[in-house]
């Protein structure tokens, strides 16, 4: 992906620039993608870089290279785990804020109507029918002022359920911010485990009379401040 | 008539002070929300005509109380409290009451189970709508490979209307509930409810006349109602959080005029605008669909008793501080029913506080 940039500024081919560009940005996608939790490939491989006895200085400096480059994977990592919580928890303060929202209104119920008055045949109609006698299956007819609109309490809000679509995405959204803190802690300890390793190299340079490159991987005491 | 606040904020006070100290980590969550509205009402009692307008105060307290007994087990209780103060109408002066209590076990891998019950009480001062409502619910649930769970459910409800007998109720229902979770940002879910529906007061049937005319006659059995309802909903999050979901509720009686499909169109919308300012609108559509024509009171007309009845919320909330919100409110609520006299339409205007902790 360097590489493109640079022979992106060096070209003057205006199509070549529009070509290189499109590259580039396909480039920068799949190392996006590389870099999410899915791809990094934090095998037993990945944290069994150690200073064996017979490492020359040169066997050593690289070490520390590729160490210090893991490093700089994970610390990217984190930051990004750390974004999508912080737009996870945005979401969730939405869902919660509508969740309250449809929790208050089914609570009141301002809308719902108990109809008064009656609905039923009127007298004159009654008596114009005749009547069904009682002992025909039933009482007697009822006058109108007995037979009121009855049962219609249902509230428009809740139906038989309850909110179950905003209990379901407060769901989900939560599980995703559950998964991706254990991420994290994960990701804490490999961190820890890649700093502890790039010390253990440095001493071995140092113990070689060499000087330890490679200003990627601070102190670990120092890396850990000001996390959350 | 007695009110029962004192009684469900000591149980709350019990529930939240009584449990039991943590051990290591701590076992309790504790959250809880108050919202403070200023209103404006432009149809207090919800009239076709003459409509009586005025200001208000509403109040909404809601604290939950998340406590893991064991590992395993765990109790959530939810006392919320909403009251609404006239300035001049205080014959709607409204207090309500709710205790919510739900136990929960987790103790085979990938499933749970457990209870839960609601109690509501509401009270108006006129008396004429206060109502009790009781929901005791049992559930088990598990959790299947990508993202799919399955819930199934008993429930049993009383709603008991303080004034009239005509409005009161029992019911038991049975459910599933199947939900898919493609990601955190996509699910979706189907349900199905049966419910059996017991009233205490005897149901009708029609005698038509020769000319066709409706005549209901009280026979002897109670009401007696079966009702299905089936549903599903969609969720996501791009750009904003949108869940729309649709239920249809076919309710079978055995007394004439009851006999109806209910269609509910629900669709919320959350958008964080900036880091400070969202934006939530709400929206209910419900298109009841009535089978047999019934004789409409004072209006001497043989119609179906169709209902459409809507409700449209929208709300901004701005962060002033911290857990503090500015609120700016408007609802809409409007009903249209086969027969005019029915039919309302009613707007709020609301300004307040928020804050949770």
């Amino acid at each position: 992906m360097e590489r493109a940039a640079e022979a992106i500024t060096a070209t003057k081919d205006r199509d070549a620039i529009v070509r290189m560009t499109k590259y580039f940005i396909a480039l920068r996608d799949a190392r996006e993608t590389y870099r999410s939790s899915d791809r990094l490939n934090v095998d037993e491989e990945f944290l069994s870089v150690t200073a064996e006895p017979d490492d020359t200085a040169a066997d050593l400096a690289a070490k520390l290279d590729l160490l210090n480059n893991r490093l700089g994977r994970v610390n990217a990592l984190i930051k990004t785990i750390d974004g999508q919580i912080g737009a996870l928890k945005q979401d969730l303060d939405l869902s919660n804020q509508m969740r309250n929202l449809v929790n208050e209104y089914n609570l009141f119920e301002d809308g719902v109507v108990f109809t008064p008055g009656p609905r039923s045949v009127d007298s004159d109609r009654e008596n114009d029918a005749g009547g069904p006698s009682a002992g025909e299956g039933g009482a007697e007819p009822l006058p109108t002022e007995d037979i009121d609109r009855a049962g219609v309490h249902i509230s428009p809000i809740e139906g038989l359920g309850a909110d179950r679509g905003a209990e379901s995405m407060t769901f989900s959204i939560e599980e995703e911010i559950e998964r991706l803190k254990n991420l994290r802690t994960y990701m804490e300890q490999v961190r820890r485990k890649l700093a502890d390793q790039i010390d253990k190299i440095r001493r071995a340079i140092r113990a070689k009379g060499g000087v330890p490159t490679g200003s990627l991987a601070p102190a670990p005491e120092r890396r850990m401040e000001g996390r959350t | 008539m007695k009110r029962p606040p004192l009684v469900f904020a000591l149980l709350a006070g019990l529930l939240l002070c009584g449990a039991p100290p943590a051990a290591g980590q701590s076992p309790k969550r504790f959250q809880s929300l108050a919202t403070v509205l200023a209103e404006y009402d432009d149809n207090v009692y919800k009239t076709v005509s003459d409509e009586e307008s005025d200001f208000l105060a509403r109040l909404y307290f809601d604290a939950r109380l998340a406590y893991a007994v064991t590992p395993r087990n765990r109790l959530d209780a939810a006392y919320t409290l909403g009251a609404k103060k006239f300035a001049e109408k205080t014959d709607e002066d409204t207090l309500i009451n709710q205790l919510a209590l739900r136990y929960s076990n987790t103790g085979i891998t990938n499933t749970y189970l457990g209870g839960e019950t609601t109690l509501k009480f509401r009270n108006i001062r006129d008396e004429e709508e206060d109502y009790n409502k009781l929901i005791a619910r049992a559930f088990a649930g598990r959790y299947f490979a990508k993202g799919v769970s399955g819930e199934i459910f008993g429930a049993y409800t009383r709603f008991d209307f303080r004034t009239y007998d005509f409005y009161d109720y029992w019911t038991q229902s049975f459910g599933a509930e199947v939900k898919k979770a493609f990601s955190h940002a996509a699910s979706m879910g189907f349900h199905y409810i049966f419910e059996d529906k017991h009233f205490p007061f005897r149901a009708y049937e029609n005698l038509p006349t020769a000319e066709g005319e409706v005549f209901l006659r009280e026979t002897s059995e109670l009401r007696n109602d079966t009702a299905h309802e089936v549903g599903f909903f969609v969720a996501a999050s791009s750009f904003v959080l949108v869940n729309f979901g649709y239920d249809l509720l076919m309710n079978d009686s055995n007394s004439y005029g009851d006999v109806y499909y209910n269609h509910r169109f629900r669709l919320a919308v959350s958008k964080a605008i900036t880091d400070r300012l969202n934006a939530h609108l709400f929206a209910i559509a419900n298109f009841r669909d009535s089978f047999q024509k019934v004789l409409i009171p004072h209006s001497f007309s043989v119609e179906e008793d169709d209902e459409n009845f809507n409700q449209l919320v929208a709300k901004t909330a701005y962060r002033i501080t911290g857990r503090f919100w500015l609120e700016a409110r408007y609802s809409r609520f409007w009903s249209q029913y086969s027969v005019r006299d029915f039919n309302y339409t009613k707007n709020t205007y609301a300004l307040g506080l928020s804050t949770s902790f």
